[in-house]
């Protein structure tokens, strides 16, 4: 087992959307990046390494955090950016939905920090960053599991803030506002102008501002922010 | 896996989390993991089990949880000394497995 001396990222979600830039941006940067998503992507990048995992799949998670840590050694950085949207009335939503959105959500989300924090606490050195939305302070209609489903994301990041204080693992969770990436590309644009219309500054998110967000929390220097949610947009 | 080989997993896993300066007898079946006089604290004893874990499923390639809910609501906890977590994960890995 070799240790790096770049930091090393693993991110969710990384074939496109978010999760694609922030590989970009933080590759940039010097740190060493490890991604996943269902399915391969049809881009590489230097200093990253992709894993073909389900996060909903324990057996799959469990074996690409291990292979991370027989690789690199140690993990600084564990970004859950995997996550799938549907927007629907909830007298109208099929309880399959319901399952799928809080299977890639919540249970992938736990997955990777449970795994990823088994591997931070041996050097005593962790930042969890998980993705909530403005759909839960926005209550927004038609977003209903969605937004519980992000919820529980919230609710879980901020307990496990608590529980991994004493192992220095921050724990945070950044809300962004629609972004143009896939998640929204289905959502009518009256739609997400009458979000627009409601946040403090009235333009669309941008991917920079979401890696912006990601750059605070990833600093050593932000060692005493847990637990909190950074909504973009001024929310 | 034997429950020797176990204890030493697990005797192992404790001198990583247990200053040498704070172990005041030989550390052995009997020694103190969880309450009583055990100079573990509670991240102490989580870096423990997640190690012990780990030790016990490369040695087996296997995906054995011990902190489940049965272990935590044992009456006798197996978490007491390294003897009783020995004991508990020898039942573990009799158990017949999914798969």
């Amino acid at each position: 087992m070799e240790t790096s001396d770049s930091r090393v990222v693993l991110i969710t979600g990384t074939r496109k959307g978010i999760g694609r830039y922030l590989v970009e941006h933080l590759t940039k940067s010097g740190y060493i990046v490890e991604g996943c998503s269902r399915q391969a992507p049809d881009w590489t990048l230097p200093n990253y390494t992709h894993h073909l995992v389900d996060v909903t799949d324990e057996a799959q998670v469990n074996a690409m955090i291990r292979d991370i840590g027989r690789r690199r050694g140690r993990l600084d950085v564990a970004i859950n950016n995997a996550g799938i949207a549907s927007m629907n009335h909830s007298l109208l939503t099929p309880v399959a939905t319901l399952d799928r959105l809080m299977a890639t959500n919540f249970r992938g989300t736990f997955l990777v920090c449970r795994e990823s924090a088994k591997l931070m606490q041996k050097r005593r050195y962790g930042r969890i960053i998980n993705f909530g939305t403005v759909a839960l302070p926005l209550r927004l209609e038609g977003e209903a599991i969605y937004a519980a489903s992000k919820s529980a994301v919230v609710a879980f990041t901020q307990v496990l803030a608590f529980e991994l204080g004493s192992f220095g693992i921050t724990c945070n969770v950044i809300g962004p506002t629609p972004i143009d990436t896939d998640l929204i590309r289905g959502i009518p644009k009256a739609k997400i102008d009458e979000i627009i219309g409601r946040l403090a500054v009235k333009r669309l998110g941008k991917l920079e501002d979401v890696a912006n967000v990601v750059d605070f929390f990833m600093k050593s220097e932000s060692d005493f922010v847990t637990g909190q949610v950074i909504y973009l947009g001024g929310l | 896996m034997t429950r020797d080989q176990c204890i030493n997993i697990i005797i192992d896993a404790y001198r990583q989390f247990v200053p040498l300066e704070r172990v005041s007898a030989p550390i052995g079946a009997e020694t103190r993991i969880f309450g009583g006089d055990s100079p573990l604290d509670s991240t102490a004893l989580v870096s423990l089990i997640i190690e012990v874990e780990q030790q016990v499923n490369e040695a087996y390639g296997i995906e054995t949880v011990i902190a489940d809910d049965r272990a935590m609501s044992q009456a006798h906890s197996p978490f007491r000394t390294i003897g009783s977590l020995a004991d508990y994960i020898e039942t573990l890995l009799k158990e017949p497995r999914e798969g």
